[in-house]
């Protein structure tokens, strides 16, 4: 009796187990990002929470800023704090539910690439791995291009002049080719296995946060591991080390070194392909010589281009005789252009008035043929007529005001202004029907005044223009504040009446008093 | 006899423990599979979001006035596209589709995207119904000649 006792206390102690793990969930999928406060799904279901709730509660109560109550407000831990990558730039989000986005889209990718020669940081919008390490690993003549959806080494005339468009397929618009997103931020992808020494790592189709690639070949291509030097420090001194398939390879062959003594002045140089030939014109002996920096690549190019230059015919202007004779130094090129310019100048025979002085003066294009003709018609013009001009004095306007109450506008202009105008903008667009003030207006010496109510809440943008004639904008003039902001206009920002106001107006006298004085 | 009550009481325990367990498994799933269904918020370049599941998905219902009575709702508000005069502000909202009363938040303006209230029902006892009304003020003191108002929706219930 005693055995069949304790034989179903053990299966019932195995069976509690079991549904305690299968039932309550021994697996915990979820993990939080901290920093960002966002609830991420571990891909082996290895994270710290079971369920997205219980994540999302631990997560955003960590990120959570200040929060305050009043009138019951919900206690700040019942609110998820998501995030979205809305224009580039991170966004919170107070929610009620769980989050659905994160900023995983707003995330920037910093790896080493070659830049003019120099092996740099660049910051990409996708995952890349480093196509470089050293300065020396730019100096050779590949340089990493997109080659349709593939980054691929191309060959370039001169060493360290390109700069890599790219590491991996990533950078080359690799979305033709279909990804499966994960809404926690990880991407599926070929992801490159490696184990340390290995020649070669194995391609796995995977999500993961780590580098991925769109295509198997191209996480292969990038999946072979070559040697490179690496300092390793024991204590202030370090050792100069080869690392046996330690780097992701640019090319087949691609190894730094064999062993530890090929590292002993750091990296290796790698042999800088052979200077190519050029040529270049010695001014001198108009001969071609082979130089570095030469202008010709070729020595029939230079050859061609590389000959004394004739000297040209010149000619100069004998100013004796004006006429035109060959000169070596002379400074026209041409006969015609020598004869063009080179006539005897004719004495001005001709008169003009100037009617800011009443006097005459020599003009060879000149209106008058005397000087006495000119002095008999040339007189003083008489000052013109000063335009009359329009300004205005006040315009004033109440920064703030309740929807449906009535205000009153003021303004003033001088006597100049026959026209005038108020205009209105609510943002962008025209006031509408929203309030009662814009128009036409009224304006001249006295002051004038306008009641006007807004009916919908925002904020409004009120000018004021006034003209002698309007039709011609240059006798016209817009309203600027003086006091020193120089706007010219005027914001109202109109809001809704609270509702103690509404309520208040419809009560009886006696209860009116109450409530102004209770709440007052 | 003892003995008998006791492996009775064993099986019991047990059968009680893996009902509660298989209880919570499927709670746990019927939760995931909801989550998916909801629609992503700010996705529609407006002020304000409303959601509205018409018994298969979520369609746009920003520009509804009338809702059936136990409607599901869901609301969100786009800071991002309303003009709000203050920065740091406090932002309080008010519907009649929860029982949370006033709700507010102090908040900065340039990464503060906006509030999504989550999934909301629609009330049967008020053909008239606050869906959304959110203020702003400049700080804590709730002064209320500083409240701007931002947004005030109302809700008709469609009486069939």
């Amino acid at each position: 009796m005693n055995k069949r006792i304790n034989t179903i206390l053990l299966i019932s102690f195995f069976l509690i187990l079991f549904t305690n793990s299968v039932a309550l969930g021994a697996k915990k999928p979820y993990v939080c990002n901290w920093q960002t406060g966002t609830c991420y799904r571990d891909t082996y279901d290895d994270g710290d929470y079971k369920t997205l709730e219980e994540c999302q509660r631990k997560c955003s109560a960590a990120s959570t800023t200040t929060t305050t109550k009043k009138q019951g407000a919900v206690d700040p831990s019942g609110y998820y704090i998501c995030h979205k990558c809305m224009g580039g730039e991170c966004m919170t989000i107070d929610s009620k539910e769980p989050c659905t986005t994160n900023c995983s889209a707003c995330e920037k990718y910093t790896c080493k690439t070659c830049s003019f020669g120099k092996c740099e940081s660049k910051t990409f919008n996708s995952p890349c791995s480093n196509s470089c390490e050293w300065q020396s690993d730019c100096s050779g003549v590949q340089c990493f291009k997109c080659l349709g959806t593939q980054c691929k080494a191309t060959s370039e005339l001169t060493p360290g002049s390109c700069i890599d468009e790219c590491t991996g397929p990533e950078q080359c618009g690799g979305s033709s080719v279909p990804t499966t997103e994960d809404p926690f931020g990880k991407e599926s992808g070929w992801y490159c296995e490696h184990s340390s020494g290995q020649k070669y790592g194995t391609c796995v189709y995977k999500k993961t946060l780590k580098t991925t690639f769109y295509t198997e070949e191209a996480c292969l291509a990038n999946c072979t591991f070559c040697n490179y030097c690496n300092k390793q420090y024991l204590g202030l001194w370090g050792d100069w080390h080869c690392l046996k398939n330690a780097k992701t390879c640019r090319s087949i062959n691609d190894d730094q070194c064999q062993k530890d003594s090929d590292c002993e002045n750091g990296t290796p140089t790698p042999e800088l392909p052979p200077p190519a030939i050029r040529y270049a014109c010695n001014t001198t002996t108009w001969q071609c010589t082979e130089s570095s920096s030469g202008s010709y690549s070729t020595l029939s190019s230079c050859q061609t281009n590389c000959k004394k230059p004739t000297p040209s015919t010149r000619y100069s202007c004998n100013t004796t005789t004006w006429q035109c004779s060959k000169d070596p130094s002379g400074p026209y090129t041409s006969l015609s252009s020598c004869q063009a310019n080179c006539k005897k100048p004719t004495p001005s025979t001709r008169y003009s008035c100037n009617t800011s002085t009443g006097q005459c003066y020599p003009d060879a294009s000149g209106k008058y043929s005397s000087s006495s003709s000119c002095q008999a018609s040339c007189k003083k013009s008489p000052p013109p007529l000063p335009s009359p001009t329009c300004s205005i004095n006040k315009f004033e306007l109440p920064n703030h005001v309740w929807t449906g109450v009535d205000y009153e506008a003021k303004w003033s202009t001088n006597s100049d202004c026959k026209w005038g105008e108020i205009t209105c903008k609510l943002g962008d667009k025209d006031c509408g029907d929203n309030e009662t003030l814009s128009g036409n207006v009224t304006v001249g010496s006295i002051d004038h005044e306008k009641s006007f109510h807004i009916t919908t809440p925002g904020v409004y943008t009120y000018q004021l223009k006034a003209c002698y004639d309007k039709d011609n904008e240059n006798t016209c003039v817009t309203w600027e504040d003086t006091l020193g902001t120089e706007l010219d206009y005027i914001e109202v920002q109109a809001v809704n009446l609270p509702w103690w106001q509404e309520i208040i107006p419809v009560l009886p006298d006696k209860l009116q008093g109450f409530l102004r004085g209770l709440i007052s | 006899m003892k003995k008998k009550y006791i492996v009775v009481l064993g099986i019991l325990a047990l059968l009680l423990i893996i009902a509660v367990g298989g209880i919570t498994y499927y709670k746990e799933r019927i939760s995931l599979d909801e989550e998916q269904s909801y629609p992503e918020p700010f996705t529609l370049d407006k002020g304000y979001e409303i959601w509205l599941f018409n018994g298969e998905e979520w369609v746009d219902a920003s520009d509804q006035e009338y809702f059936q009575a136990y409607s599901l709702v869901s609301i969100n508000v786009n800071f991002q596209k309303l003009d709000i005069p203050y920065d740091p502000f406090v932002y309080c909202y008010y519907t009649d589709l929860n029982e949370e009363g006033v709700v507010c938040n102090e908040r900065s303006g340039s990464a503060f995207l906006g509030i999504n209230l989550g999934k909301l029902e629609t009330p049967l006892d008020k053909e008239i119904f606050k869906l959304i009304k959110v203020s702003v003020f400049p700080d804590n003191n709730f002064h209320e000649l500083d409240e701007f108002v931002l947004l005030d929706l109302d809700g008709k219930l469609l009486i069939k």
